[in-house]
């Protein structure tokens, strides 16, 4: 959610944002659990990319198989969809907030950690983003 | 119409399921060991080719019939998949995502943890083959069910209702 929000402009990449800034986005200050999977529209970026986020708790590369994998036999094409894996970059901080918030319903004091965590980690995500939109640029080669 | 059966690892209920949708197993009996070991991919399916979507043949209203192993999150992939299609235009009535899995015992879980998990299948494929003769009426219910579905939504397009 974050990354995506960086990717569109709507969080700030030259600065940590305050914990507001992070609270402000959509479902980050209370996440009900049953909301892990779906594939929520973020906005779009300077180049017309749509820029979508989703919580993923099971296996990325299975996760990604599968969506590219059914899409396929239902007609889509999935060439101009680039999946994103964040989870690399999240520490406890932001896994023990998700758990505070999205499992044991503790929504203030687990958005306030994962927002701790969130900021600590921000350098790095802000530097997934720029790597991602080298991607779509063309001048990095995609993850594989 | 495209119907895809999904277990977590593509290897067990999805596919005897599917095989049953598909005429290769007869629904009126319950399969020995032997058919079931017959059937493709029954616990042959590497966790390598989680996500893999196998194709498994033709349904009785010409539906195509489709095997997929979700791993563990099963319900993270369902919304994900789900979500995904419904951002691409695709209509929730062109196909139905049928969770094999909730239809397995603690028996199929077994034998599949120990033959793929573990490497057991000597061990492991006669469990999880007696366990999906212990639960074949509830995966010919499934199929049942997912096959009355199927009519129903042909016979609705056919009537160009939603």
């Amino acid at each position: 959610m974050v990354c995506a929000a960086i990717h569109v402009g709507r969080l700030p990449e030259d600065r940590v944002p305050a914990p507001q800034d992070l609270y402000a986005l959509p479902g980050f200050a209370s996440e009900s659990p049953g909301r892990a999977g779906w594939i929520r529209p973020m906005g779009k970026d300077p180049l017309g990319h749509t820029v979508c986020f989703l919580g993923n708790r099971a296996r990325f590369e299975v996760l990604e198989r599968a969506v590219r994998q059914i899409g396929e036999k239902m007609g889509v094409s999935t060439a101009d969809v680039l999946y994103v894996d964040t989870m690399p970059l999240a520490n406890w901080l932001m896994r023990l907030g998700s758990l505070g918030s999205q499992t044991i319903r503790l929504d203030g004091l687990g958005a306030a950690i994962a927002a701790r965590g969130v900021r600590a980690a921000y350098p790095g995500l802000v530097g997934l983003v720029r790597r991602t939109r080298a991607v779509l640029r063309g001048e990095r080669p995609p993850r594989r | 119409m495209k119907v895809f059966y999904h277990c977590y690892g593509s290897s067990h209920t999805s596919v005897v399921a599917a095989a049953i949708h598909t005429g290769q197993l007869d629904r009126r009996r319950t399969p020995s060991l032997r058919e079931l070991d017959r059937i493709p991919n029954f616990d042959r399916v590497r966790a390598a080719d989680l996500g893999t979507v196998f194709f498994a043949g033709t349904g009785p209203d010409g539906e195509e019939v489709y095997v997929v192993g979700f791993g563990p999150g099963k319900d993270v992939i369902r919304r994900a998949v789900l979500s995904f299609l419904a951002l691409k235009g695709v209509s929730p009535d062109d196909y139905l995502l049928v969770d094999a899995l909730s239809r397995a015992n603690w028996v199929v879980k077994a034998g599949g943890i120990a033959s793929r998990r573990l490497g057991l299948v000597s061990l492991g494929r006669p469990i999880a083959a007696l366990g999906i003769r212990q639960v074949y009426q509830r995966l010919v219910e499934l199929v049942e069910e997912t096959q009355a579905e199927v009519r129903r939504r042909k016979t609705l397009a056919g009537r160009g209702l939603p």
